[in-house]
């Protein structure tokens, strides 16, 4: 039971690491907390809906529907987020959270508020390692964790656009005096932040059922980790959605649902009050 | 000659607002989650209130006037309802209301409908607060047409006990509909005998269950006594079957809903109780549901026949009350014997119908009628 318990928490802790890593990534850019970011994983999941239902394989409507995402996200970045750089920090919070409001009711208008099925081969196959009981498809959530870790580490500490990514994080008006393109590195993070988003909703979307308002629960989960690991540390927020869900499955499983969801709250409020830096602070910051 | 002139205009203007409001609709107010966690009970609320509307309209309305429907969203949240329903009857200036879906928003219009006063007629929430405090000593405007969640768990209390079930773990949402249901089937089931091993309750939305799952695979229990609306249990029976458990399911789980259709094959012998079944064997249900699936593209949910049915039994009510007088109207609804699908709708004392309820089970992958019981 107990290694049943540490898979459920390690699947369920990649899918909440991959949703707070792209949102923590633009904080550490930008400082601009994107309200959006929940709706971007949602609408990377109905993406590969409408993919797989005009009839795409799921191995083929899911990069395709990452890419969409990536699309949507500079959209929201070039109408929200640009606009309110520079200014005081309510107006972007206020932008992006007209964002996500506008894109929650689009989504409801156009595939209606009725739960929908993502279908996929792999959601319904059982794999059994001795007592332990897994879905292809979470593997394929772990797989793709793994994979989107390992990618966002060789861009940004093995590019000359990380390179970029990384000196605007230290100083902004550093980047600006010597000429790197902030804006450019700008609309690069929002969009891979974005991506990243995508990528969980499209990996995560045969796994449960999805509705147009799945992104809300998901951001504040996201937000958690992102607080408990540091704003803006990558690294971090990595870490402690992986710890996150590991915590949530033991206590779920050993005590009761009610006093799982109080863990990853509680740790956020206990970190704001003896570390409000987070956990992971003197940061390595991308 | 001029003076005649203002006169005449001055008479048109009074009398010209008057005959088209001779014409104008009725409208009926829908208060209801359009956005949030249960938008999409609120929109099968939507669709079948406007059927309903519908067939009316096509054999000529009511009293010569069309019928609308205006639905408002409430988000199921009590302090949203009240402003949702406060503009419906202030600025759409609706003649009835229907109830909400959540118990929590619907006990909170109660007192909104006494002040106007207009009549409600609740069909969904289950709530057994509603019924104490409408009718006779109460308020006097508010109807009920589906059975309370005290009903319905003592039925279920009795189905448990004759499947020879000897232990129950619960897991039920964080809402009075669950809760309370936990509270008293967990009574019921005391008295009986049947050992309660464990409760657990989550927020509605929740998607990961598998840590309670995980637990009950580990010890020997009966049955999983469960209280989920559709988008919830669709996960549950998801991660069910992931860890392949085999403990039918009882309480009230949305077996009837379209979402989990293709998995029951997997729950033979698990049970839920529901005021309504789309798959029900009768004439006029068949009727209803085929019109509502070529018109919607779904099978129609429990709340789409409640409310069809509430906005039928309003019809009726404003044909006998002969006006949209709120006296009027509220009088002709106590006495109403409104003929629904299942049986005959007639208000008790304390404005609660006691309309059937049905038993059923799933057997042979399909879900069929048991036992069709009064409330």
């Amino acid at each position: 039971m107990l290694e049943q318990h540490l898979v459920n928490g390690v699947i369920l802790g990649a899918g909440y690491a991959l949703i707070a890593v792209g949102l923590t990534l633009v904080y550490g850019i930008l400082e601009v907390v994107n309200f959006a970011h929940g709706e971007l994983y949602m609408v990377g999941a109905y993406a590969a809906l409408s993919l797989t239902l005009a009839g795409a394989p799921y191995g083929w409507a899911a990069p395709a529907a990452v890419l969409a995402v990536g699309a949507v996200g500079w959209v929201a970045y070039r109408c929200a987020i640009r606009p309110t750089l520079g200014r005081p920090y309510e107006a972007a919070i206020l932008a992006t959270l007209a964002v996500s409001i506008i894109v929650q009711n689009g989504a409801r208008l156009i595939w209606t508020a009725t739960p929908r099925e993502v279908p996929s081969p792999l959601a319904y196959q059982v794999v059994e390692i001795g007592t332990v009981a897994v879905t292809s498809q979470q593997l394929l959530v772990l797989g793709v964790a793994v994979a989107a870790f390992g990618g966002l580490h060789l861009l940004i500490f093995h590019t000359r656009m990380g390179r970029a990514v990384r000196a605007c994080a230290q100083s902004r008006d550093g980047c600006l005096m010597v000429g790197v393109d902030v804006r450019r590195v700008a609309a690069v993070t929002v969009v891979i932040g974005g991506a990243l988003a995508g990528l969980a909703g499209v990996a995560m979307a045969p796994v449960y059922n999805i509705s147009p308002t799945m992104g809300t629960g998901a951001v504040f989960k996201a937000f958690a980790v992102v607080i408990i690991g540091g704003m803006g540390n990558v690294l971090g927020a990595a870490a402690v959605g992986l710890a996150l869900g590991l915590l949530e499955s033991l206590v779920g499983g050993y005590f009761t649902l009610t006093a799982r969801d109080a863990v990853g709250f509680l740790g956020m409020i206990g970190v704001l009050l003896l570390r409000p830096q987070g956990l992971f602070a003197r940061r390595v910051r991308a | 000659m001029i003076r005649q002139l203002a006169t005449a205009i001055g008479v048109l203007l009074v009398v010209l607002p008057r005959l088209a409001a001779a014409q104008e609709e009725i409208k009926i107010g829908v208060p209801g989650p359009v956005t949030g966690a249960v938008g999409y009970l609120g929109q099968h609320m939507r669709w079948g209130s406007e059927l309903a509307a519908e067939e009316i309209n096509a054999r000529g309305g009511v009293l010569g006037r069309k019928l609308a429907i205006q639905m408002e969203d409430t988000k199921c949240n009590p302090a949203e309802a009240v402003s949702a329903a406060e503009r419906l009857l202030n600025r759409d200036r609706v003649a009835v209301l229907t109830g909400d879906i959540c118990s929590s928003a619907t006990l909170a219009l109660m007192p909104v409908v006494e002040r106007k006063p207009v009549p409600m007629v609740v069909a969904i929430s289950t709530h057994p607060g509603i019924t104490e405090k409408a009718g006779v000593g109460g308020n006097r405007w508010v109807f009920r047409t589906n059975p309370t969640d005290v009903a319905m768990a003592k039925a279920m209390g009795s189905h448990i006990a004759r499947k020879g079930y000897k232990s129950a773990a619960f897991l039920v949402e964080d809402t009075d509909y669950g809760r309370t249901g936990m509270e008293i089937l967990k009574k019921e089931l005391q008295a009986k005998g049947i050992e309660t091993v464990s409760g657990d309750v989550f927020k509605q939305k929740e998607t990961d269950f598998l840590p309670v799952l995980t637990r009950l695979k580990g010890i020997k229990v009966d049955t999983l006594v469960v209280y989920a609306l559709d988008q919830d249990l669709v996960n549950i029976m998801k991660q069910y079957r992931q860890l392949g458990l085999r403990i039918p399911l009882s309480g009230r789980p949305a077996l009837v809903s379209g979402l989990v259709k293709d998995m029951l094959p997997a729950f033979n012998g698990s049970s839920t109780i529901y005021p309504y079944y789309a798959g029900y064997e009768g004439a006029r249900n068949r009727e209803f549901v085929a019109r509502f699936a070529q018109k919607y593209k779904e099978e129609p949910h429990y709340v789409a026949f409640a409310n069809y049915e509430a906005v039928h039994l309003i019809a009726e009510a404003i044909k006998a009350a002969g006006s949209t007088n709120p006296d009027a109207m509220r009088d002709a609804i106590t006495k109403t014997r409104y003929a629904s699908m299942l049986g005959t709708v007639a208000f008790d004392d304390h404005h609660q119908a006691h309309n059937k309820v049905l038993i059923l089970e799933v057997k042979d992958g399909k879900l069929v009628v048991v036992e069709l019981l009064d409330s």
